[in-house]
This record gives C-alpha cells, structure tokens and sequence, in this order.
C-alpha cells in the first residue's frame, strides 16, 4: 500500500475584490470575508494528482490518500467534495482566530507533525505556493523539517509500484524526469489539465458523509511554540498600483476602432521594429 | 552586513541571473556588503566566462556533475564554515528560490522568497516583497540572521552588461554521496531554445477569454500573420491550449517587447507583472471593467475576434502594397 498525504488550502478569489476592497485593517488583514471561496490552484492540481494516482488498473497496489487543511469551518464543505472523491481520511485543524498569513513555518510544522505522528505518508504533495501569503516555502520547509528530499515545480506524477513514483518537474532550462522512491515531498507547480474532477451524484451520497477530524493548534505542541517566536514581523501593507495612461479608443463599430487602432496605434510601431 | 551571492550557472541563464543581482544590489539594497558569489557549474563550463558574469569582487567556483539541490544545500552548508555572511542572495529562479528557502531553515536562519528590496536594521533586515497574488506590497522585519532571501525576478531592470571579471578565490569540485538516493533514472531534457518570448520584440499575450482551443489557435494565426510570438496567461497554459512555455508571467516568461497586445487578458497581477516592462501596451477585452485597460496604453473594449481580424487585413494589406512599391 502506498500512502498519500496532500495538504491544501481554500482561498478567496482575490480578483473579485474592487481596487477599494484593497484596503488594510488596523490589523493589516485585507477583508475577503465577501469573496467567493476556491481551492488554492497549486494545491488543487495536487489533489487532482492523488486523484490520478489512484486510477490505477484494479488488482494493482492500494494508495491511501489523506487530506489535510488548515482552516475555518468553511473548509469543511470543501472536504466534503474530497470525500465524495473518495479521499479516505480528512482533517482540518482549526487555527481558531490566529494570523497565519505569513507563517509558513507554523503550517510546515502542523503537516509535519501530522505525518510523523498519524498519516505516516510515503509521499507528501502540496502546491508550491498559496494565493494570499505568496510565501513559497511550505513544501520546502516541511521537506527540510522531515529530513526528507523535496522536488520541487512537479507537473506529472506516475505510480511505478508501492514505494516509488515517476516523476515529472520543470527546473531552470528545462525538464526533469525521474523515478522516486518514499519518502518525499512534492511541491505542485504549474501543471495542465490539473483541474479537480466534479464527483458524480452517486459518490457524493455514498462516501461524501465521511466524518472530518476535526484538531486545533492545541493538538500541535510544537507549532504552537513556533506561533509565539515568530522570526518575521509584517510591518505593513500597500497596495500595489500598476496604471498606464489607458486612453480607450472609442467608435461605433468594432472594425472602426480596429481600424483606429490599427493606424493611430499600430502601424507605425510596426515599421520600426 | 556582509552578503554572498549565489548563482546557478548549471542552466544557460547564469548571466542574466548576474546582471539582476548586479541591479538589485544597486537599486534595491542598503547596507549590503556583498564581496563574494558561489556559482555552482558543471565541468564543461568556461571559467573565464563564468567569472565574467560574477557582479561582486570574488567568486568560489564548485563544479557538480549535475544541477542537483540536494548536493548544491550540502555544498553550502560546507562553505557557511569558511564563508560566514549575514545574507544569503538567491536569484528568483528555480533553483535560487529552493534553494533560499531550504538553507534558511538548515541554518536556523530565516528565509523569504522573492523579495523586492532589502535594507540592513542592525541586527535585523527590512524586506519588501508582493503578496495578495501581486496585489499588495508587504513590509516585513526578519528577525534571525542568517537570512537566506530569493530575489524577485521583477524587482529591478537588470544591468546591461556585468563591468569586470570576478577574481577565482577558490574552485572546488563537489562529490555526491548519498543526498540523491531517492533518486533513479535522473534524465534532464533541456528547454526548446527556438521560441525566446523573453527577447521577442512583438507579442499577442492571449488569456482566458480565448475561452477554447479553437480560440488560441485563431489568435496564433493571428500572431503568426503579425509577425508576433505569441504568449499566454496561467489558465490557458493550465487548460494545455498550448505548450506550458509560452506561458507569461511571475511563474512564466518575463517580457519586454516593444509592442505586446493582451487580448482577452483580465489584467490579474500575477500576470501583468510579466508584460508590466513591454514598451507600448494594448489591451482588447470586451468587459469594460477588466483591470488590464487601465494598465494599458492603449485601450479596446471589444470582441478581439474583429479586431484582431481587421488588424491582420490591414497589416496584410500594408505589406502586399510595400512589396509591389518595391518591385
């Protein structure tokens, strides 16, 4: 048996927000509270992944797939979606009203502890990098913290047997095949056609009541201690302004502003390259 | 504060990666004393033109047998001994965001990756860097040395050319022992070189309102007929409407053409962030809302269908009269 253990995260979709919705509290938190929800893109082609993993011919080796989040009660209908997909095992550890934006080191700590201690994974998979913090460093920091080697940018995974895995990643220049054997981290990158399948209604009544578990921080000794030392301090935001002079080219017809666009705009810069 | 750079010259980049260092040092670093590159190499490198790319006083060459982070982590645990530095700089490529991060937490440093500016406090360092998917700029302190920090990739225009050669301090050849066990059948295939969107001086930046295949065919003929590379934004990289190196942005290329139309681009920063440094920039998008118009020069609310139909006429038009004036 081969097991899994992919962590993600559910994120609110930051181009909906207005240019006025980027706003500091006094707490430095961006409200997003109104924002429809998704799965973080990275960690959605991991799950997607686990998924493909599983589609194996029957009378091959059994995968064992955990999923884990860190996150409020709203990740639970997500977890839902991720049992009617037959996840086998899903928790989410509530991180109560702590600021874990930018606290990579307490996440790679809660999965580390998670997997030492409960899921025993062969091979951990998670997304490079999460919509909202941008930090980049929870697969690479749980890599180092396990002691275990880390690929990193993976965009296919092949299951060779039990304890090994083909693997598939694009590093500076190029691409990168090899074969893997457990334990490892894989940190998602950009991967096509990495998109979560819908469960069909069937499976959504069959397994999608699967119970969560359900932890806190207090569950998580050591990434509590972390939580209290923290080595970066946010000091501040600003929003970002990227305008140009975006002078719109205005006609009744879509030809007439082609055409506007074309021998005003175009034609000139054309000649000169 | 003292700094070391380090660069990664197992990949053909190694000199831009040198000229954006050069550039951050310049323009977004204070109180940073960087006398000192690591630059990890294969055998078959040139010494001179490796050094020649090096931006700072000294370098300390270590040859791999191949571009590995695990044995490029070892080798800098080893070099910490004799080349203690308060800052560790990484370009923000691949290699130098793994590896910032991964040494930082070895060395019970602190890391960051993809940092926009830098400034020495005393014993603590002051870093900007975009969160909120490029939406926001955040301002961190970073509390516990060594910081082990990756450069963003758009933090400053790199410098043209590097103006001396670094002097070789020591060359050093590293071993693998068994940090690479857990790897088999280790096969590299390097990228197609043909399709160079990074220096392309005309590019039709495509996005999700391509809405198919069929759609990001018909703007590639459109490129095609133009003259122009064309490039795409994650979620047609991600739908495989086409090849995953085309895809512009912080994960992607980062380009600055003279020209670059976005047709049924949103804007998104993640994004623009990759066409942000193109000279003269026009956006087709029917949804007068899309934040792409207001970055750029020039603005069309319409279906990119007929425009970039009617551009392809006219400029076709154009050429043929061109080619009879002169024959």
């Amino acid at each position: 048996m081969m097991t899994l253990l992919t962590a993600f995260s559910i994120v609110p979709d930051l181009e909906a927000l207005s240019e006025a919705d980027w706003a500091p509290e006094s707490d430095l938190k961006i409200d997003t509270s109104f924002t429809p929800l998704d799965w973080n893109s990275f960690d959605e082609s991991a799950l997607e992944m686990s998924l493909k993993l599983s589609d194996q011919p029957k009378g091959s080796f059994c995968i064992r797939k955990y999923a884990l989040t860190v996150g409020q009660e709203f990740c639970d209908q997500f977890l839902k979606t991720l049992a009617a997909l037959k996840f086998d095992q899903l928790v989410r550890v509530d991180p109560s009203n702590e600021d874990l934006r930018f606290r990579p080191d307490v996440i790679s700590q809660i999965i580390t502890s998670f997997a030492q201690t409960q899921a025993h994974p062969d091979f951990i998979l998670m997304g490079r990098q999460k919509q909202g913090g941008d930090n980049a460093c929870t697969p690479l920091l749980t890599a180092e913290l396990l002691g275990w080697p880390c690929v990193t940018q993976v965009i296919s995974l092949e299951a060779v047997d039990e304890h090994h895995l083909s693997v598939t990643s694009k590093v500076d220049g190029g691409t990168v095949v090899q074969t893997i054997s457990a334990p490892c981290v894989l940190s998602i990158g950009d991967a096509p056609c990495s998109y979560l399948r819908v469960p069909t209604l069937k499976d959504k009544m069959t397994y999608g009541k699967q119970p969560i578990t359900q932890l806190t921080l207090a569950d998580f000794p050591e990434a509590e201690t972390i939580l209290t030392n923290p080595s970066v301090e946010l000091r501040s935001l600003t929003p970002i302004r990227r305008e140009r002079e975006g002078f719109r080219i205005e006609a009744d017809t879509a030809e007439e502003k082609a055409e506007i666009l074309y021998r005003d705009y175009l034609k000139g810069r054309l000649n000169r390259l | 504060m003292k700094a070391v750079l380090v660069m990664n010259a197992c990949t053909d980049d190694y000199r831009e990666q040198g000229r954006l260092l050069a550039a951050f040092l310049a323009q977004r670093a204070k109180g940073i004393d960087a006398a000192v590159a690591v630059v990890f190499h294969t055998e078959d490198a040139n010494r001179a033109e490796l050094l020649s790319a090096v931006p700072v006083y000294g370098a300390i060459l270590v040859c791999l047998a191949n571009a590995r982070t695990e044995t490029m982590l070892n080798q800098l645990a080893v070099l910490r001994a004799s080349e203690a530095a308060d800052v560790y700089l990484f370009t923000g490529n691949c290699f130098g965001s793994e590896l910032a991060i991964r040494m930082g937490q070895r060395c019970g440093g602190t890391s960051m990756a993809a940092v926009d500016s830098v400034e020495c406090a005393r014993e603590r360092i002051i870093v900007t860097k975009a969160v909120y998917s490029g939406h926001m700029e955040a301002e961190f302190a970073l509390k516990r040395a060594p910081f082990c920090l990756s450069v963003s990739r758009s933090c400053a225009e790199p410098v043209t050319e590097i103006e001396k050669s670094a002097v070789l301090l020591k060359e050093l050849t590293a071993v693998e022992r068994s940090e690479n066990d857990f790897s088999e059948d280790f096969t590299f295939a390097p990228e197609d070189q043909e399709q160079n969107l990074e220096n392309a001086p005309f590019i039709l930046a495509a996005g999700r309102g391509a809405k198919s295949q069929e759609g990001i065919e018909y703007m590639a003929e459109a490129a095609e007929k133009l003259g122009a590379e064309l490039g795409v934004s994650r979620p047609v990289a991600m739908s495989a409407w086409t090849a995953m190196n085309r895809l512009i942005g912080v994960s992607g290329a980062m380009i600055k053409p003279e020209i670059c139309i976005a047709a049924g681009v949103s804007g998104a920063p993640a994004f623009y962030a990759g066409i942000e440094k193109s000279k003269f920039i026009i956006s087709i998008n029917s949804d007068p809302r899309a934040p792409i118009h207001r970055k750029a020069d020039v603005a069309v609310v319409d279906d990119w269908h007929i425009i970039l139909r009617h551009i392809c006429s006219e400029f076709l038009k154009d050429s043929k009269n061109t080619t009879e004036d002169n024959t």
